[in-house]
């Protein structure tokens, strides 16, 4: 018996429209999804993948950062300690993804586990921070997470065909910023969700900790260190 | 042991697709055992700004003056016109004017 209160008789709905609205606010990230899933696509095919085995690692894994770190290790043969090795780092990367999916719970209860444990295989950055903000602003409508989602995913497979048999889609990314269409996008979704000087404070802990891991550290341990960072400060600060 | 071919490949993609489920549901499962509080509420509501700005941060700090640029155009042009498409691209017009400026 789950510990919030909200019985299934007003579980957040899941509809239609919900799926398409999910999927239609995603347009802003297409370029940036469409060019990092065939510049691994590329990667891919310089490490000897077939395209049925690049589409199985698109599909299965939808983890970009990950997908990359583990492309630059690749290697011809594997011992068995070198595949665990791949999924632990595999793990840390994608360790954000836990944080967000324990902040869904109380948006997600009263539906059936089946339907959650389902797409939450779809659970990553964007779809998560947009189902956020719209959450932030009123929105119940668990559709748009899941079509956010599927969306994202559909294009991130498909994209990766491109770039195997033709290299990366664009040769200089760079030139035309697309490199920073995500950084970009994200700036536009943290205005909204800053509302006072609490805000003011979490985004500073987390950017300052996030900061000081990257330089430390290197690597992509910085995302899960500074959103706990973040967390803290929310969740020690007065109910103001 | 060593392992090779389309075998080992597939084994490797689908360790890695396991360990990406386990953190995609992990934190689900196991808020299922933690009572809520509001000091808990308080902590996820912090994280999806913590989460960008944990990404962004770094970003703007290796990125040079073109990353700087962009992100600032784009987070003035979102707080006056509150419109993600046109804050996306205020930034991606930002930054291939500072690039191709040489910055």
């Amino acid at each position: 018996m789950s510990r919030y209160s909200r019985t299934r008789a007003d579980a957040p709905p899941v509809t239609r429209s919900g799926l398409l609205l999910g999927a239609r606010l995603t347009w802003p990230m297409w370029p940036g999804v469409a060019i990092f899933s065939s510049a691994l696509g590329a990667l891919a095919a310089q490490k000897g993948f077939s395209l049925t085995e690049l589409l199985v690692l698109h599909g299965a894994v939808y983890a970009g950062l990950s997908e990359s770190v583990a492309l630059s290790l690749w290697q011809d043969r594997w011992t068995l300690s070198a595949v665990a090795g791949v999924a632990l780092v595999t793990m840390i990367v994608n360790m954000r993804m836990t944080l967000m999916g324990a902040a869904l719970r109380p948006h997600l209860e009263g539906h059936p586990a089946p339907l959650t444990y389902a797409h939450l295989s779809l659970l990553t950055d964007a779809n998560y921070l947009r189902f956020m903000l719209y959450a932030g602003q009123g929105g119940r409508d668990v559709g748009v997470l899941i079509g956010a989602g599927l969306a994202l995913w559909i294009l991130w497979v498909l994209a990766g065909i491109p770039g195997y048999y033709l290299g990366a889609l664009i040769a200089d990314p760079k030139r035309y910023g697309l490199d920073l269409v995500v950084p970009i996008y994200f700036v536009g979704l943290a205005v909204p969700m800053w509302r006072g000087s609490r805000d003011t404070r979490v985004m500073l802990a987390a950017a300052t900790a996030a900061l000081a891991a990257n330089l430390a550290f290197g690597g992509y341990v910085h995302i899960v260190l500074g959103a706990l960072a973040g967390m803290l400060v929310g969740a020690l600060r007065g109910d103001d | 042991m060593t392992i090779e071919g389309p075998g080992a490949t597939y084994l490797v993609i689908a360790a890695m697709a396991l360990a990406t489920y386990v953190t995609r549901i992990a934190g689900y499962w196991l808020m299922s055992h933690i009572p809520p509080s509001p000091r808990l509420r308080r902590a996820f509501d912090a994280l999806p700004a913590s989460i960008i700005l944990s990404t962004l941060v770094p970003v703007a700090w290796h990125g040079g003056p073109a990353a700087l640029a962009a992100l600032a155009i784009a987070g003035a042009a979102m707080l006056v016109i509150r419109h993600e498409a046109v804050a996306l691209i205020a930034g991606l017009l930002a930054a291939i004017a500072a690039r191709a400026a040489g910055l």
